[in-house]
């Protein structure tokens, strides 16, 4: 019986220098076992009282001190105010943290197609960290679809320069047809 | 218009929903239960009849949900309206009712769940501060939830006539066939509130954070103590890798709660042979389905446990255990329906066969990618700043899993679950995707936090000794 090994060490008291934590532990498990399950048990009845009230408390104790031990990051200093405007629901000083803010001079010169090319500095490429200002523009623009590869009949231009915007329209067979900004704007497919 | 407005008709759809599913079904705790699950489960409910409206009518899927929704709460009402069926601990919580400061020993007890009471509470509190402050610096939340999540709202809320343009070829890595729970809850919130408030997002998803710790309290509450019910749900509070997704406005959090109630659900509902309470565990399974595509595999582990449990103990009341598996099936029904047509519907925009390993290069770095998997595993799971040491309790409570007869308890099924389901997502790691370690860095943590309600629940069961309470 693998049960009665740590039992009858703690019992007869011969081998009291012997009893590990593994084996207290075993016995916690037998003790436990034999309260849930109402067996009869070789232990005296305080024991069997004891034990278990003992594992929970000391459980309960270390689950007490990890909940009043725990750290939280730390916040910048401005978070205060902000978070009363949250609170407060003030929406529009939120509405500046939309990266897509940067699209909204586009906004009025959207042509009524659904899908729209969006040409920048360089090709699509997935993984690009480029690819991040495609999909800040796809959140402003939606339900538009912007279509990374220069296809549709109108296209987004966001480069970070004329030149580049120039170069790049010239690759992909488009003309400027709204000026919106340095290497920015609205242009047409060359038929 | 305030933007707990938006939680008004969800929170009380899930309420009479959980309400009528419960009727007759006799369990402590009842009243905590209803707290915790009302919401999430109400916003889960929206979310589908958004869908739904959407598919039917989508010039008038605003109205058509709303109209929907509320001729559901009149349904329920009216399937309600009997005197006495509505759960007394709603108007009294059984907690304060059970408080009898005359008895000595109980007072011991009570004394005890009072001050675990005030440290939940005081943990709540400084968590939601946090949780304030922290939103508040990055309103939009994380990437996925800004460029996936949001996006899909988007099309939902801003044109519903052109919904369908989010399934579109040409948006690039936008996860078309990505489920819509999350989605549809913030596009039912903005809906509601007549605009695309960014403030509705970071309440949202409040909704199912603090949730997902009322859960783990209900649970062990009623099965246990109420001491070891608050000190579960204040230890599920301070993990900070589900407070982080949380506030990044991730849908894994949602997903974590709907895994965690439908497992916590069904051990209930094993345990007490409550046919209601198998009706609400698939339910919340079904929605974890829709709320991301690891739930729809989580679901495919449930059935295959529930008909494993139901196996093995047939049981003298459950005569017929094919149709208490019906049973869950039909909780299922509604959110797996809606994944199904989703999926229909996003058909060209499924997993690319690529992206799969292929059968000879899987043969010869299977070693290799499996050995890295398992230690980024230990690596995620092992640090005490975010985890406190769950994983290391949780290998300590399934060894005494081992020592201890099982019978009905049913505990082991909740070490199974957590078990099966790290066991998919290994599986899914393995044979997918050639980029092993971008996908480890940007996915494992929240693929962990998944389970970790349930493993909270399971620790807690099995290292507190306190004598189980008979089901009332």
């Amino acid at each position: 019986m693998m049960e009665s090994a740590p039992t009858t060490i703690l019992l007869t008291g011969s081998k009291r220098s012997e009893v590990s934590g593994v084996q207290i532990l075993w016995i916690l498990i037998y003790t436990s076992q034999s309260l849930m399950q109402t067996q009869a048990s070789p232990l005296p009845s305080a024991w069997i009282r004891f034990l278990p009230l003992a594992g929970s408390l000391l459980f309960y104790g270390v689950t007490v001190l990890i909940v009043l031990t725990s750290e939280l990051p730390s916040l910048r200093p401005n978070v205060f105010f902000l978070r009363d405007q949250l609170l407060a629901g003030n929406r529009e000083i939120f509405k500046l943290q939309d990266p897509g803010i940067v699209f909204s001079a586009f906004t009025p010169f959207l042509p009524a197609q659904k899908e729209i090319s969006f040409i920048t500095d360089r090709p699509y490429a997935p993984r690009d960290q480029a690819t991040e200002k495609l999909q800040i523009a796809q959140g402003w623009v939606a339900p538009r679809v912007l279509n990374p590869d220069p296809g549709e009949e109108t296209a987004l231009i966001f480069c970070s320069s004329g030149a580049v915007a120039e170069a790049r329209m010239k690759a992909t067979g488009y003309r400027i047809v709204k000026i919106l900004g340095d290497g920015k704007g609205i242009a047409e497919k060359i038929p | 218009m305030s933007v707990l407005s938006a939680v008004c008709i969800p929170s009380i759809l899930g309420f009479l929903t959980l309400a009528a599913l419960l009727r007759d079904t006799p369990f402590r705790r009842k009243d905590f239960f209803l707290l915790s699950a009302s919401i999430p489960t109400g916003l889960g409910i929206c979310s589908l009849l958004l869908f739904v409206s959407l598919l039917l009518s989508p010039l008038y899927a605003k109205p058509l949900s709303i109209g929907l929704s509320l001729g559901l709460i009149f349904l329920l009402l009216f399937r309600l309206r009997a005197p006495g069926t509505f759960p007394k601990a709603v108007f009294l919580p059984e907690a304060l009712r059970s408080i009898n400061l005359k008895d000595k020993a109980s007072l011991f007890k009570n004394t005890l769940a009072l001050a675990g009471a005030v440290l939940f509470l005081y943990t709540a509190f400084t968590i939601i501060q946090f949780y304030f402050l922290s939103v508040s610096t990055n309103i939009g939340g994380g990437w996925d939830a800004r460029y996936f999540w949001a996006l899909k709202a988007k099309f939902m809320f801003r044109d519903p006539a052109e919904w369908q343009l989010m399934f579109s070829q040409k948006l690039p890595w936008s996860n078309q066939g990505y489920p819509l729970l999350w989605p549809g809850t913030l596009a039912w919130g903005w809906h509601s509130l007549g605009q695309e408030s960014p403030l509705w997002g970071p309440f949202a998803a409040l909704c199912f954070y603090i949730p997902c710790a009322l859960l783990v309290v209900w649970y062990l509450a009623a099965h246990h103590t109420a001491i070891t019910g608050w000190l579960g749900g204040s230890f599920a509070l301070v993990l900070l890798p589900p407070l982080f997704w949380a506030i990044h406005q991730y849908a894994d959090v949602p997903l974590a709660f709907f895994m965690t109630a439908c497992g916590l659900t069904l051990v209930s509902a094993l345990r007490l042979n409550a046919p209601g309470l198998f009706m609400i565990s698939g339910l919340m399974g079904g929605l974890a389905a829709w709320t991301k595509n690891e739930g729809i595999l989580f679901v495919v582990w449930i059935y295959l446990l529930l008909g494993a449990a139901l196996w093995r103990h047939p049981g003298k009341n459950m005569k017929a255990p094919l149709r208490t598996l019906g049973i869950f099936a039909l909780g299922t029904l509604g959110p797996l329906l809606a994944v199904g047509t989703l999926k229909y519907l996003a058909r060209n925009a499924g997993v690319p066969i690529n992206d799969l390993q292929h059968p000879l290069e899987f043969l010869s770095s299977g070693m290799e990618r499996s050995g890295m998997i398992l230690k980024a595993f230990f690596d995620y799971m092992n640090p005490w700043t975010g985890w406190k040491g769950l994983w290391g309790f949780f290998i300590l409570a399934a060894l005494l899993m081992g020592f201890k007869r099982q019978g009905k308890s049913y505990e082991g099924l909740l070490f199974l679950i957590v078990l099966l389901t790290y066991a998919g997502y290994f599986a899914v790691l393995l044979i997918t995707s050639p980029d092993l370690p971008w996908q480890i860095q940007t996915a494992l943590d929240r693929l962990i936090l998944h389970a970790s309600f349930l493993a909270t629940a399971f620790v807690f069961e099995m290292l507190t000794f306190d004598r189980n309470i008979p089901p009332k």
